[in-house]
Formats: structure tokens, C-alpha cells, sequence
């Protein structure tokens, strides 16, 4: 063994180590941003991996309906029904929509729509060790993504490019602990904050916190990106409230959210590459959750 | 070059090969689930590698398996590229040193190695930063995958096990 130590195969190996050390540590200070070792391999494997996902989808979307031609026929009934349910409240939409439209006009309300770019993207990979079911997408630097930019289906938000190389991007979900996005109740108009629990991602929910005590939030609730952080544009769906309940501790309020996107299973989604306000203040949200913890503190004072 | 160096470079660029197959079919989206939870297979393939060549060879594919894992990860860059290079260097160490090459002994060497991989990330990810429930992680995710991982690991060193005695027996052959 002690030869080991003196031989050149020890050092080579150290030399080694060091470099990746080295790599490791810019890594830290260069968040968001992929290592001249990353950008190589992953520009080499990206395609493959996009090759061997188009193939590996094509291969079950054919086993499938050998396997779950029952689970089809029953998911056909359902659709149906909700499709009737849908018209119905088709119905019901026209006619808010139309007293909407007739209240903005009475108050002279210029809605502002946002100019968003967008662009599809496939994902191409997804790590076996991540257990807030991250992914990798087709599409980088070369083609306009940027780090942070925000990540949505048609059916809502699913979460942020955490890191980005020139043909391929790693996503980190809602579901993740380490991402907070500042959000919104559409009905109460109330702000707080949606980020990962690690109890609840397990059931692909996460988890609304800082609700003041007296907010009016409730089951059912449509939460949205409130578009106060500078990160995701405004109105974004996040999901719908499952849950509402007290903090163990103080006096703040949690909700337990059902995102809309299924996110353990998502395959393609969009990249807002440019929004109206993108890279603005914190200041509203900062305000905003000042303004909770105060009143969390207050609260706790007056007990 | 030689012959017997041609065949060791063919060796090397096969065991590459099947090392990006294996890292393909490891990020796949949607092959092998249970669960949402998927086996790692290029560090198992490494450690096999390191079991039947020199510590140098071992210690470079188990390089190679950290970089094409860092690659796909969301932890730091270099995290398991570190990890893998000194597991696979060990394991290749203790067998020129303390044990066979063995099913077994591979077991072994992907248990400890992976699993000991798992847990600083455990540590250094969620315990440090005073989650609450880090432990479901631990439970429900990190052990699930090692057992998973555990699993396909016999097929890996007898695939190994085989490329190994194929190339070793062209070489004698010259």
C-alpha cells in the first residue's frame, strides 16, 4: 500500500482530485453558470440523451396501450365528464366575463398584458438521485435561455432554469425546498410565499407559507405568481389550495398546494426567455414579507 | 502500437461506450421507474471496472461516472466527480491489497460507496440546513434508490466480469 502513496498513478490521481476541487469551488461562486467540464460533456451527451428520450417515449407510448388500454377507457369516461362540467362552466365564464368587462369599463380599467417570449423545450433527462424530480432540457444558452429564466406549461408554473449550458438547461422544480416564489390568492388577492416541502413533494404538492392570520384564503383558492420578485412574470397558475392550516409554530397560517402541472411526469414544457419586468425589485415582496413576519411578531408579542 | 495495446484501447472505448448507454438510460425520463424512483448505473459499472482493472483505470472511469452524474445533477459541480474518482480508486486499491474480485465484494463496494455518497449529500443538503422532515428524504428517497441501485448491480459486474475475460483472452491470444 505504502508504494501506492509514492507512486506516480497516487499523484496523477491527486492532480486529479485537485482539478475537480478546483472546478468545484468556482462552481460555488459561479452560480447558475455550467464549468468549461459541464459545458464539453453536456453539449456532447445532451443530444444523445434527446435521441434516447424521443426513442424511450415513442417505445412506451406504444407499450402503453397494450398495458393500460382499461386505465384509457376509464380516463376516456372521466374526460368526458369533466368536458361536460367544463361546458357548463363555460357558460358561467361568459357571463362573469361579460359583467367584468362591463365593471372595467365603468371603472376605466387599462388592463396591462405583458409581453412574454416564449419557447418550447423538451426534457431530455432527469436525475435518479434528485428528490424534487429536477430535469434537464434540450435547450441552452444557444438558443436564448438564460439562468433563472422561468419555466411553465399551459396548465401553470413548474419551476426556474437553475443552470444553464449551450444546448441543454437543468430545471429545478416548485416542488424544491430551496425555491421560493413569491404568489398570490387570485380570489383574496393576499401575498405570500410557495416553496418545496419535503413531506409534501412526495405527493407532488408543495407548500404556501407566511398567510397572515386574518387572510380570508381558503380550500379551493387559485394561487398565481404575484410577479413581485423580478423572477416570474405576474398570474402564472401555480396550482390550487388543498389545505389551510396554523404554523406549529407562531401565528402565521400555511396552505398545502396542488400544483396544476403534474410534475413528476412533465415532457415538455415552455422557457419565458423575456417578460415585462424581469429582473425588477424585490422591494414589493421583501415589503410584503416584512410585513407578515411583523405581523407575525406583533402577534406574538400581544400573546 | 502494438496489438496488445490496440486491444486494451479498444477495451477502454467499449467500456466508455457502455458507460454514456448506461448514463442515457440512467437520465432517461421514462424508462425504468418504480415509483419514481430510478437505479444509478454508472457508478455500479465503475466500481466493477475498478475491481477488474488497476486502480488508475478504476480510479478514471469513476471520474468519468462523477462528471456525467454532476452533469445531470442539481448539486454542486465536482461533488460526486470527487466522490466517485476516490471510491473507485479505493475499491481498486483493496483489491490489488485485501479482497477478490467478487459479486459480492461488489455489493459491498457500491453499498458503502454509494450509500456513503448519499448520506454527505443528506448532510451537507438538507440535516445542515435544518429542514423540517429532512429524514423522509433519507427514508423514502436515498434508500429506495440505493436498494434499487443494489439491485442492478449484479448484472453490471457480470457484464464487466465477462468484457474483462474477453479482451484478457485476446491479448493472450497475441
Amino acid at each position: 500500500m505504502k508504494e501506492f502513496f509514492h507512486s506516480w498513478v497516487f499523484k496523477v490521481l491527486l492532480a486529479l482530485a485537485i482539478i475537480m476541487f478546483a472546478f468545484m469551488l468556482r462552481a460555488t461562486v459561479t452560480v447558475g453558470a455550467s464549468t468549461v467540464i459541464e459545458k464539453i460533456v453536456g453539449t456532447v451527451t445532451a443530444p444523445i440523451q434527446s435521441l434516447g428520450a424521443s426513442m424511450s417515449s415513442s417505445v412506451t407510448g406504444f407499450l402503453d396501450r397494450f398495458f393500460r388500454a382499461e386505465e384509457i377507457a376509464e380516463e376516456n369516461e372521466q374526460l368526458r365528464e369533466e368536458n361536460r362540467q367544463l361546458i357548463e362552466q363555460m357558460v358561467d365564464y361568459e357571463n362573469y366575463k361579460h359583467e367584468n368587462e362591463s365593471l372595467k369599463e365603468q371603472l376605466g380599467i387599462q388592463e396591462e398584458h405583458p409581453e412574454w417570449e416564449t419557447m418550447t423545450a423538451s426534457v431530455i433527462g432527469r436525475d435518479p438521485s434528485d428528490q424534487f424530480y429536477s430535469f434537464t432540457i434540450d435547450k441552452g444558452t444557444l438558443d436564448g435561455v438564460s439562468y433563472q429564466d422561468p419555466v411553465i406549461t399551459s396548465d401553470g408554473l413548474v419551476g426556474i432554469v437553475s443552470e444553464v449550458g449551450p444546448v441543454f438547461a437543468k430545471v429545478t422544480t416548485i416542488l424544491d425546498v430551496r425555491l421560493n416564489v413569491a404568489c398570490q390568492d387570485v380570489r383574496t388577492q393576499d401575498v405570500a410565499t410557495v416553496s418545496g416541502d419535503i413531506a409534501l413533494a412526495e405527493n407532488g404538492q408543495c407548500r404556501m407559507s407566511l398567510i397572515p392570520r386574518e387572510s380570508g384564503v381558503a380550500k379551493g383558492d387559485i394561487i398565481q405568481t404575484a410577479g413581485t420578485s423580478g423572477l416570474y412574470p405576474q398570474g402564472i397558475v401555480i396550482g390550487r389550495i388543498q389545505e389551510v392550516a396554523f404554523e406549529p409554530q407562531g401565528t402565521m397560517m400555511y396552505a398545502v398546494i396542488e400544483p396544476t402541472n403534474d410534475i413528476k411526469n412533465i415532457k415538455d414544457v415552455m422557457v419565458i426567455t423575456s417578460f415585462k419586468g424581469q429582473g425588477s425589485s424585490l422591494s414589493s415582496f421583501e415589503n410584503a414579507s416584512d410585513n407578515a413576519q411583523t405581523q407575525e411578531e406583533n402577534a406574538d408579542d400581544a400573546e | 502500437m502494438n496489438r496488445r495495446t490496440k486491444i486494451a484501447a479498444v477495451k477502454y472505448i467499449v467500456y466508455s461506450l457502455i458507460m454514456l448507454f448506461l448514463y442515457v438510460l440512467q437520465t432517461d425520463p421514462n424508462f425504468f421507474y418504480i415509483d419514481y424512483i430510478k437505479p444509478v448505473l454508472v457508478l455500479p459499472f465503475a466500481v466493477c471496472i475498478a475491481m477488474f482493472e488497476s486502480q488508475l483505470v478504476g480510479g478514471l472511469f469513476g471520474l468519468f461516472a462523477g462528471v456525467l452524474c454532476d452533469v445531470s445533477s442539481t448539486v454542486l459541480f465536482g461533488f460526486q466527480s470527487i466522490l466517485y474518482l476516490c471510491i473507485c480508486t479505493a475499491v481498486g486499491l483493496l483489491v490489488v491489497y485485501l479482497m477478490q474480485p467478487s459479486m459480492i465484494n461488489s455489493l459491498l463496494a457500491v453499498g458503502l460507496g454509494f450509500g456513503a455518497r448519499l448520506l454527505l449529500e443528506y448532510f451537507f443538503y438538507y440535516v445542515m440546513w435544518g429542514y423540517d422532515n429532512s429524514h423522509l428524504i433519507l427514508l423514502d428517497k436515498m434508500l429506495p434508490l440505493l436498494i434499487y441501485t443494489l439491485v442492478v448491480t449484479p448484472f453490471l459486474f457480470l457484464a464487466v466480469r465477462k468484457m474483462h475475460r474477453f479482451f484478457e483472452e485476446k491479448m493472450a491470444e497475441n
